[in-house]
């Protein structure tokens, strides 16, 4: 199936000279397969609720599935009425059958992959990334680990080229630990997606209304404001060398089209990583856990450098000295009194005690006035510590703003954020596999990056990115002797 | 009050040789006066009902609970101290038109464009009818406070945004009665969701969704931006995503931050994918206060989306192409063993019919023959407001990254007012650092703080600048 005569992007691979490791490549599961490990991980009961889901046909259709199906056969007043997302249509290669083939079948991918100009990738679920909002908790987790246990298995022997990432529910700190212990010590997996939030009813109104459970929900962003405690989590993840990867989105919450997809899918990701992101920072995951990578997967980078210039801002201006610029206390009475008399307008002459009484009127204000008080710093450098070390985001081929990530100039303090190469193989965005690599270094031919950029796009940052955390994460593959020298092991 | 040494705003502004227009500092409402307005168009009544609308869309009731009783019903935390204080002269500054008239010199600003703070919550005002007293109240109290410096500033109309009738009849009254020439929209609306109907009251605000007016909406908008063509308004929103979405119970700041840029994104996109820009070539619309950044990123992401699934491509994707038995080949040489274990189902899996919508064009709405015809329908119809301090706004110019060569169209917008500008006199002087680092050339710098502000306004209404101090470099620049 292989063909001959070398692709564009395996002659860049050859010419860089460097390895090239996709981050974020995705597999295309098999349902019928899929059940088996349902059946084996739950017997026939949950094997039939999966296939229930999976054909859109149960009440957990709308989710779990990557498609709701429920909502092709409502009219487009009815899915106005319940205000129901756009789902993912055609999303798999069709046209391009051994592209189609190959995200399914490990031995072609594995076949193919110096004809795709990679070394090297990670690969994660398609039909399980909306596993984490299987409704009813024990089929969920019946299902994430059947979907582990599968990915497991098909991909075990080609672990020289590729591993595939494990899916961890976040429901509670608990939950994650044991589900990651038994992906990663059960079943031999080395790397974790989560989905980087949580869906949960508000508490007050459960108690008072629980017919209003399903609607009256929050997002729990898991790093800050959590009724959980995640820190174990987070320090189990450090123990065990391992990096989460988040490949969660904002498509079903926010500002949502019930008629376009695409409405949908835009900026998904990156709004979903820009909450989670910055929990983790502003709740001072990243200050207690300082080693600990975090990837965020298929939104680009441009949000994260958004952000970053966002934060210091902010912490600039309202860090917990300068807050106190801003007390009302230290507004002078006398002084805006007099102002107005001399500036003010004929009809404020005739309210002037009306607006000393409204100046002199306290604006509240919470009992913690440090917003920052979870990731106390001293000055704005150490953001490069707390933010730019540990996050590292995987960027598609395509995306002319994965230059922002390398533009010292315009990143503040001159920072470098962390792009790695993501394919998104397997998905509709990828028309041909072979030509992914070849997209990406067009960076480089469009002078939007330079060589040394490439190289940590392709490559260095991945190594940075799994090695710190694990140093043996590359033993045993094909990039082993570069990922070696690159770790200094 | 006012310095006698000029500011470095002011030798910068001396220096550069063109006005500076401010598309977006903050008058600070004082209250009292505001609610006399409010009384005199709504009575009594209705000035009881805002007070306590006002305090709800303010979220005021979350000071009063412990941070167990915030999680405990998910009170999203509000904004807290965010008008100067220690800075006196600039609070007063921000409320007292005929001091800031006095001051522009110093601020190194010509001609500002003036947005409310206390009123930028009217739309999340559950009542329409104090909700559309509220606008109302605010626009006299400004056309009045603000009417006799028109000369160096002009405050924007808030139009409450539920119902396009709604908004054409405050349109119309701020302009046509009150004499405003700009106009502020939050550019989405909170609608009930169906299924929440029987929720309790207080669940309301939870149980909405949020109509991006541009798309899907319950009502048809386009009667709207009709009128707003026909008086001659850009309309600007500056809606903020406080208190939707994701949100901290705790933290003010994780709330703030990208606030702006998360509500105008969907707006831009249902504006642009609804076909609004399309349909209204002329109309020019601004987002406030939520820089550039996340502009460029959705213009190069939909640029990327539309390449690969067009009205045309998606047709690669379709089902119907998919070769089974070419498939099934490959599943029998290489499977792995689970996989051959279930070759029957896995054929009949291939075989089951995928769904897909009724329209699979999801650009239908704004039909292009090339990704290129969103210079016309995205790049040049927008415009957005960009602080002084963000680094990003050079992103905007860089032709050489953004698809097509596009420089997207940044204009100064000061934020005077409010916390984060802690002396006014340091805007102007703030937003030249880009040039001096050299992020920005000369050039780049007279589109961002005069060139786009003048094409943003006077491109619709060419009288927008008469009688104001810029009006004879704002003609030249249309080339009149």
């Amino acid at each position: 199936m292989v063909t001959t005569r070398p692709s564009r992007s395996q002659e860049i691979r050859s010419r860089v000279g460097h390895p090239i490791i996709d981050a974020d490549g995705h597999t295309l599961e098999l349902t019928p397969v899929l059940s088996d490990y349902v059946y084996q991980q739950g017997g026939a009961d949950a094997r039939d609720k999966f296939e229930e889901m999976m054909q859109g046909a149960s009440e957990a259709g709308s989710g779990g599935g990557t498609t709701n199906s429920n909502w092709f056969s409502m009219t487009p007043e009815e899915r106005k009425q319940n205000w129901e997302p756009a789902t993912p249509w055609w999303f798999a290669p069709t046209t391009n059958v051994l592209d189609r083939a190959t995200a399914t079948l490990p031995k072609v991918l594995n076949e193919r992959m110096d004809e795709l100009g990679m070394d090297y990738a990670v690969l994660y679920t398609t039909l399980g990334l909306g596993f984490d909002r299987i409704q009813g908790q024990e089929q969920r987790f019946i299902v994430c680990r059947a979907m582990n246990a599968c990915v497991a298995d098909l991909y075990k022997e080609y672990s020289h080229r590729m591993t595939p990432a494990a899916i961890v529910p976040m429901d509670t700190p608990e939950i994650a630990i044991r589900e990651m212990e038994y992906a990663i010590n059960d079943l031999g997996l080395k790397t974790i997606m989560l989905p980087g939030r949580v869906n949960r009813p508000i508490p007050k109104h459960l108690q008072e209304h629980p017919e209003a459970e399903g609607i009256a929900r929050y997002i729990d962003v898991i790093g800050l404001d959590s009724e959980y405690d995640y820190d174990p989590f987070w320090a189990r993840c450090q123990e065990m060398g391992i990096t989460p990867a988040s490949h969660g989105s904002d498509f079903f919450w926010g500002a949502v089209s019930t008629s376009k997809y695409m409405f949908n899918h835009l900026s998904a990701f990156a709004h979903g990583h820009d909450t989670f992101a910055k929990a983790l920072f502003l709740g001072g995951v990243t200050k207690r856990f300082p080693g600990l990578n975090f990837i965020f997967l298929e939104g680009g980078v441009a949000w994260a450098c958004n952000l970053f210039s966002d934060l210091i801002g902010h912490w600039e201006k309202r860090n917990r000295n300068e807050i106190d610029r801003l007390d009302p206390r230290h507004l002078d009475q006398e002084l805006i009194l007099d102002l107005v008399r001399e500036y003010g307008e004929e009809i404020m002459q005739s309210k002037i005690d009306d607006i000393r009484e409204m100046y002199a009127t306290p604006d509240p204000h919470p009992a913690e006035l440090d917003d920052w008080s979870n990731v106390p710093m001293e000055n704005i450098e150490e953001m490069m510590d707390l933010f730019i070390e540990p996050y590292y985001f995987g960027c598609e081929a395509d995306d002319p703003m994965n230059a922002w990530a390398f533009n010292t100039k315009v990143n503040p303090m001159g920072a470098r954020l962390k792009a790695v190469f993501s394919s998104d193989i397997g998905h509709w965005d990828v028309p041909d596999m072979r030509e992914v690599v070849e997209e990406a270094y067009e960076l480089v031919e469009h002078e939007l990056i330079s060589e040394e950029d490439f190289r940590d796009f392709m490559f260095t940052n991945s190594v940075n990115l799994y090695g710190k955390v694990d140093p043996t994460f590359f033993d045993g593959t094909a990039v082993e002797a570069e990922a070696r020298k690159l770790l200094g092991r | 009050m006012i310095s006698s040494t000029p500011s470095r705003s002011q030798e910068i502004r001396s220096r550069v040789g063109h006005p500076i227009i401010d598309s977006d500092g903050h008058t600070l409402e004082i209250g009292p006066i505001l609610l006399d307005f409010v009384e005199k168009i709504g009575g009594g009544d209705i000035k009881k009902r805002y007070e306590e609308a006002l305090r709800q869309a303010w979220n005021l009731s979350w000071f009063n609970m412990s941070a167990e009783e915030r999680r405990h019903e998910f009170a999203t935390a509000p904004a807290w101290w965010i008008m100067p204080t220690e800075n006196t002269l600039d609070r007063a500054t921000a409320s007292l038109p005929r001091l800031l008239n006095d001051r522009m010199d110093e601020l190194g600003i010509d001609y500002a464009v003036l947005y409310p703070t206390r009123s930028l919550v009217l739309d999340r005002i559950p009542d329409p009818e104090v909700r559309q007293v509220g606008s109302r109240a605010v626009n006299a109290y400004h056309a009045e406070i603000y009417g006799s410096y028109s000369k160096r500033m002009t405050t924007a109309a808030a139009i409450p945004m539920h119902t396009p009738e709604v908004a054409i009849e405050e349109l119309e009254y701020a302009v046509n009665e009150l004499g405003m020439k700009v106009a502020m929209i939050e550019g989405r609306s909170l609608r009930p969701l169906s299924q929440a109907k029987d929720a309790p009251p207080h669940l309301a605000y939870l149980n909405s969704r949020m109509d991006v007016i541009g798309l899907d909406s319950d009502y048809d908008y386009d009667p709207f931006w009709a009128k707003c063509m026909e008086l001659n308004i850009a309309p600007a929103s500056h809606a903020a995503n406080l208190g939707w979405g994701t949100r901290s119970t705790s933290n003010y700041m994780y709330n703030h931050m990208a606030t702006f840029a998360l509500a105008h994104e969907p707006v831009a996109k249902a504006l642009f994918m609804g076909g609004v820009t399309k349909r209204f070539p002329e109309l020019n619309i601004a987002f406030l206060e939520g820089g550039v950044g996340w502009a460029c990123r959705l213009y190069a992401d939909m640029v990327g989306h539309w390449v690969k699934r067009n009205g045309v491509d998606i047709m690669k994707l379709d089902p119907k192409h998919l070769d089974v038995d070419a498939l099934m080949k490959m599943v029998e040489e290489s499977g792995e063993p689970s996989q051959k274990a279930r070759l029957k189902e896995i054929r009949d899996f291939y075989l089951t019919d995928e769904p897909a919508p009724e329209e699979l064009d999801d650009w239908s709405h704004v039909p292009m023959e090339r990704a290129e015809e969103m210079l016309d329908l995205f790049v040049k119809p927008f415009y957005f407001g960009c602080e002084a301090d963000d680094p990003m706004n050079a992103h905007a110019f860089n032709s050489k990254v953004n698809p097509y060569g596009a420089r997207l169209q940044a204009v100064f917008s000061s934020d005077i007012g409010h916390w984060d500008v802690p002396d006014m006199r340091e805007v102007v002087e703030e937003a030249y650092e880009l040039v001096e680092k050299e992020l920005l050339t000369d050039d780049d710098f007279r589109d961002f703080t005069f060139t786009n502000g003048v094409n943003l306004y006077a491109g619709m209404n060419s009288d927008f600048f008469k009688g104001t101090v810029v009006e004879e470099a704002a003609a030249r620049e249309l080339g009149g």
